[in-house]
């Protein structure tokens, strides 16, 4: 995990996403290789390295419950 | 201003006092932008924001105007800032930008952003972000509702030098002026933005004057710090779980088939995640909506029922995390069409977030869905009167939905955007067109505790000899959902009638169009008429409930229908067009019950 440079020439303008948020990257990204599949991740920086690994942690729990909904949910439901 | 995150540098009353002076710079510069501009999209729709930024490009304060670009004031001049590089600003330099790939909401909104110095110290900066009337691309008003990418919707600016230390770039005013269709407008239009920063740099230079360039950052930063607390604060205060709602854009203009918005709502103690990455793959047409639209509805559906009054900045955003993954119509990927993220998406995922998700643990600040359309109606062409060019993009009023609090209001612009209806004096003096109609479309709203407001019904008669049109907008198949117990609204109707004839038929049956409520380039001559019909907001809570009395005041208003007012409310007015209160209470126990 460290901070790379986009080095993009001056004629490029495309441009590039972050592989956890969807977020724009400019100049730099924050990359990481994922611990659960090997995956090599570009993101925006440290804290979507941890929404990364948060979302996992969820969804992980999320399963196990039926409708993948967990918490306090209220009984007020719209409609 | 109070809170976990006053003290320091400023006391609490200096910091409430540095923040609504703030606040009025935003204001006045925005009062500049009104009076000055062009196009009545700026001075009579006030389609655009006002922005005081750090020195690393922080929004620090915003106008209350156009909650629509929150996204791009949060992102887009930071961005700039960072792919330009601070070293290369300089006093006098203005850049513009619209690039929706690189923080813009949409093509037609233009940033103009300025540094500001102090003894020859970079202290802050000024910007602003505002809806070009028209701005090139395959259809007059730059709305081009059946455009497969991005390039067929206008120019496309990244970060761009306008001013360079204080002189024009013409090079790039030629290039802007030569691929818009109305550049007299576009040309009076910048200068507005300019001199609306040119507000903004003499007020914040008084300021820098008292404070100094670290003095007045550093309040900026408690600024930030006390929006940051009050947002944690609030956040913490819901209970922890995943919460989760989907709705859907019912066509993208290219063919025939909803995209579905699917979001979950992740409550965990004082942060929280808005997760999208279930949601449809990118539409073929514009309905996308890049990153910070996403970003913006998210956050407008969250501010709209946890922190009304939180100073809007940069701080608002830290305890907040969006997840949209590129190539879902939450964050459209490269080139990907997105015109209409901004006007339709960005309502619809906003309202998802207050009436479907949020609703299920703050009932008492949820509101059922609006209209939820922009109706954006685009049109172009040669006015008789004077020989000259025209073209225009109108947004059209609708109902709101019913809340907790109260009915919902009738007749207004979208409420992600709080912009203004624009005048038939207005419209007719600028465009040919006669009004034969406008007014409210009676007895349409959605019943409930608090009905929906009334949507409108407009007639438009071409008085030049061609005007192309266009539309995209919503809410032609599918219509505003109601809240507990609250009824649906009634939909938009867009029609045409040949000149000479008294039939109304949707742009769809007379054109053969693919979508009912997204085309381009329809061309209309002299003496045909439009129908634009916007839809009426749902109603909130069972409509047994509603106060009869406030039944029977609809009714005189012309508001509900007697036989409405019957069927949806059981309310029973009589022949004097009085409340008949023992027939009302009969009625409602029968239909309480089922019988009636
Ligand atoms: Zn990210």
């Amino acid at each position: 995990m460290a901070w790379n440079d986009l080095a993009k020439l001056w004629h490029d303008t495309t441009v590039d996403y972050c592989d956890v948020c969807g977020n724009l990257l400019i100049a730099r990204f924050w990359g990481f290789v994922s611990a659960a599949t090997g995956e090599s991740k570009r993101c925006c920086d440290e804290r979507c390295e941890r929404l990364y690994y948060r979302l996992r942690e969820i969804d992980g729990n999320a399963q196990a419950v039926p409708g993948g909904i967990s918490g306090d949910q209220a009984e007020a439901k719209p409609r | 201003m109070d809170g976990a995150a006053s003290g320091g540098a400023v006391d609490r009353v200096g910091l409430t006092l540095l923040y609504k002076r703030l606040r009025n710079i935003c204001d006045e510069m925005a009062f500049a932008m009104m009076r000055t501009a062009y196009s009545p999209i700026f001075s009579e729709g006030l389609d655009f924001s006002t922005l005081v930024l750090d020195r690393n490009g922080r929004l620090v304060a915003t106008a209350g105007i156009n909650p629509a670009m929150l996204g791009a004031s949060l992102y887009a001049a930071t961005w700039i800032i960072r792919e330009v590089g601070q070293e290369n600003f300089s006093l006098g330099d203005v850049f513009v930008h619209n690039d929706p790939y690189r923080g813009g909401s949409h093509m037609p909104e233009h940033m103009l952003v300025t540094p500001v110095y102090h003894d020859g110290e970079l202290a802050a900066y000024v910007g602003n972000i505002a809806h070009l009337a028209e701005i090139g691309g395959m259809a007059p008003g730059s709305f081009a509702a059946t455009a497969t990418d991005v390039f067929q919707e206008g120019l496309r600016l990244p970060p761009t030098k306008l001013f360079d230390r204080g002189e024009p770039v013409r090079d790039v005013w030629r290039i802007m002026l030569t691929n818009h269709r109305t550049p007299d407008n576009t040309w009076g239009d910048i200068h507005a933005m300019l001199g609306s920063l040119r507000v903004g740099e003499r007020r914040l230079a008084d300021m820098l004057s008292e404070r100094g360039v670290d003095g007045l950052n550093e309040a900026f930063e408690q600024i930030i710090d006390y929006a940051e607390a009050y947002m944690r604060e609030e956040i913490r205060r819901l209970p922890d779980g995943i919460y989760t709602g989907e709705d859907c854009m019912e066509d993208d203009g290219i063919s025939d088939r909803p995209y579905w918005i699917r979001s979950r709502i992740i409550v965990d103690g004082d942060e929280l995640i808005f997760d999208y990455s279930r949601s449809d793959a990118q539409a073929v047409g514009p309905i996308n909506a890049p990153y910070v639209v996403t970003l913006s509805a998210s956050l407008n559906g969250l501010l709209y029922v946890l922190a009304r009054d939180v100073p809007v900045n940069a701080g608002i955003v830290r305890p907040v995390r969006v997840v949209a993954p590129a190539g879902t119509i939450t964050c459209v990927k490269l080139p990907g069409p997105c015109v209409g993220g901004q006007t339709e998406f960005q309502p619809r995922v906003m309202e998802l977030v207050v009436g479907q998700i949020l609703s299920q643990i703050l009932p008492e600040r949820a509101s059922a869905a609006s209209g939820n359309t922009s109706l954006n109606f685009l049109f172009g062409g040669v006015d008789p009167r004077n020989g000259e060019y025209y073209a225009h993009y109108h947004f059209e009023g609708m109902g709101w939905g019913g809340r907790a609090e109260s009915d919902g209001n009738s007749a207004q612009i979208v409420p992600h955007a709080n912009c203004r209806n624009t005048p038939v004096e207005i419209f007719e003096t600028k465009w040919p067109w006669v009004h034969e109609n406008y007014r409210l479309n009676d007895d349409s709203a959605g019943a409930g505790r608090h009905r929906g407001g009334l949507g409108i019904e407009r007639i438009l008669e071409v008085a030049g000899d061609v005007i192309t049109v266009s539309a995209l907008c919503e809410r032609m198949k599918r219509s505003p959902w109601g809240i507990f117990g609250g009824s649906e609204g009634s939909r938009t109707n867009l029609e045409v009638s040949p000149a000479g004839s008294g039939d109304y038929r949707t742009f769809q049956e007379a054109f053969g169009l693919v979508s009912p409520s997204k085309f381009t380039n329809i061309r209309l001559h002299r003496g045909d008429r439009v129908r634009i019909t916007s839809p009426s907001g749902g109603g909130y809570g069972d409509p047994l409930e509603r106060d009869p009395y406030a039944v029977a005041r609809d009714v005189e208003l012309g508001f509900v229908g007697r036989s409405s007012a019957r069927a949806h409310y059981g309310v029973v007015i009589d022949a004097k067009g009085d409340l008949d209160e023992e027939a009302t209470t009969e009625l409602r126990g029968r239909l309480a019950d089922g019988v009636e």
